[in-house]
């Protein structure tokens, strides 16, 4: 579905940039770098490519957490005082 | 929607902080309580009711249905990602993307949906860039709980207003993005960054028609889940 979707993304600021761009403080947003910063992996350029692969690895790290959340949630077996 | 750092002042951003830990915790001990059961641990039924005896203290385990859950949130939460990164266009100049919130919430509870929605932002922040870190309590305030907490309360008011169930969710959808657009606008307001008025007549007018996407966008969603995976909404259990 990423991979699909990824080809007819918008390429249109979202309501919020827009805005900011229309009322004037978009200037005011402070641009960081991150590893895949606007949803394109950084060695792969721009394009459909690209955002897919970053989607995916988004998509991994997702799953990643859940595991997590589902190994510390069976780990702290001990009934804690209040505990219903 | 999502916030860049610098658009809000240092008081708002904190305040917002401290609200989205408190949504946070809330939300993380209702699920805690949705997944896991009391009881023996399967594993060691067996020798149970020894073990029962020589700690004395009942256990807390995810059983089948808490992984069933935990699985169908993991699912949620990646189709919420995805869905969030590609952009509609609404007007010449303007696009929308879909925020979810309604989604998530409509199958997993409004406290499940929340958690899964703050799962998608601390990624889309930390990965990303795609809003900032100062102000990441600010967006889960406005897409976790605006979009998924008080949009799920508003789909059920509106069922029990006696609207069919398709009506309720465009309806809601609609809601959680008016909202959630409403609060950032009031965000950015309370900073000082542009003024109020202005700012929350312009975020109401766009998102009056991304909502309109957000309607069409989670009635297709949900449709889907339900026919295609058999899924059933958490009100309906």
């Amino acid at each position: 579905m990423v991979v699909a979707a990824s080809f007819f993304a918008s390429s249109f600021p979202d309501g919020l940039d827009y805005l900011a761009g229309k009322l004037g403080f978009l200037q005011k947003g402070v641009s960081r770098s991150a590893f895949m910063k606007d949803y394109s992996v950084s060695f792969l350029g721009a394009g459909a490519l690209s955002t897919a692969s970053s989607g995916i690895i988004g998509i991994t790290v997702i799953w990643c957490v859940f595991a997590l959340l589902r190994a510390i949630l069976n780990f702290s077996r001990t009934e804690r005082k209040g505990d219903k | 929607m999502h916030i860049p750092d610098g658009f809000l002042d240092s008081k708002t951003a904190t305040g917002m902080a401290a609200a989205a830990v408190t949504v946070i915790v809330l939300a993380l001990s209702k699920v805690r309580a949705l997944v896991t059961e009391r009881g023996l641990i399967p594993a060691m039924a067996g020798v149970g009711a020894g073990v029962k005896s020589m700690t004395g203290k009942a256990q807390r385990f995810v059983g089948e249905a808490g992984k069933s859950y935990l699985s169908r949130m993991a699912m949620v939460t990646s189709l919420v990602f995805a869905a969030q990164m590609f952009n509609f266009p609404v007007a010449q100049g303007i696009s929308g993307h879909l925020l979810g919130g309604l989604f998530a919430a409509l199958f997993l509870g409004p406290w499940g949906g929340a958690l899964s929605m703050t799962i998608v932002l601390i990624v889309q922040a930390t990965l990303y860039a795609d809003g900032g870190l100062i102000v990441l309590g600010a967006n889960i305030m406005n897409m976790a709980f605006f979009g998924c907490i008080v949009s799920y309360f508003a789909y059920v008011l509106f069922k029990k207003t006696g609207f069919a169930d398709k009506v309720s969710i465009s309806l809601s959808a609609w809601v959680s993005v008016l909202m959630a657009s409403s609060a950032c606008a009031l965000e950015l307001g309370l900073s000082g960054t542009h003024s109020l008025i202005e700012t929350l007549v312009s975020m109401a007018s766009v998102h009056i028609f991304i909502g309109m996407g957000e309607a069409i966008i989670t009635l297709i969603l949900v449709s889907i889940m339900k026919n295609m995976l058999g899924w059933e909404t958490y009100h309906e259990k």
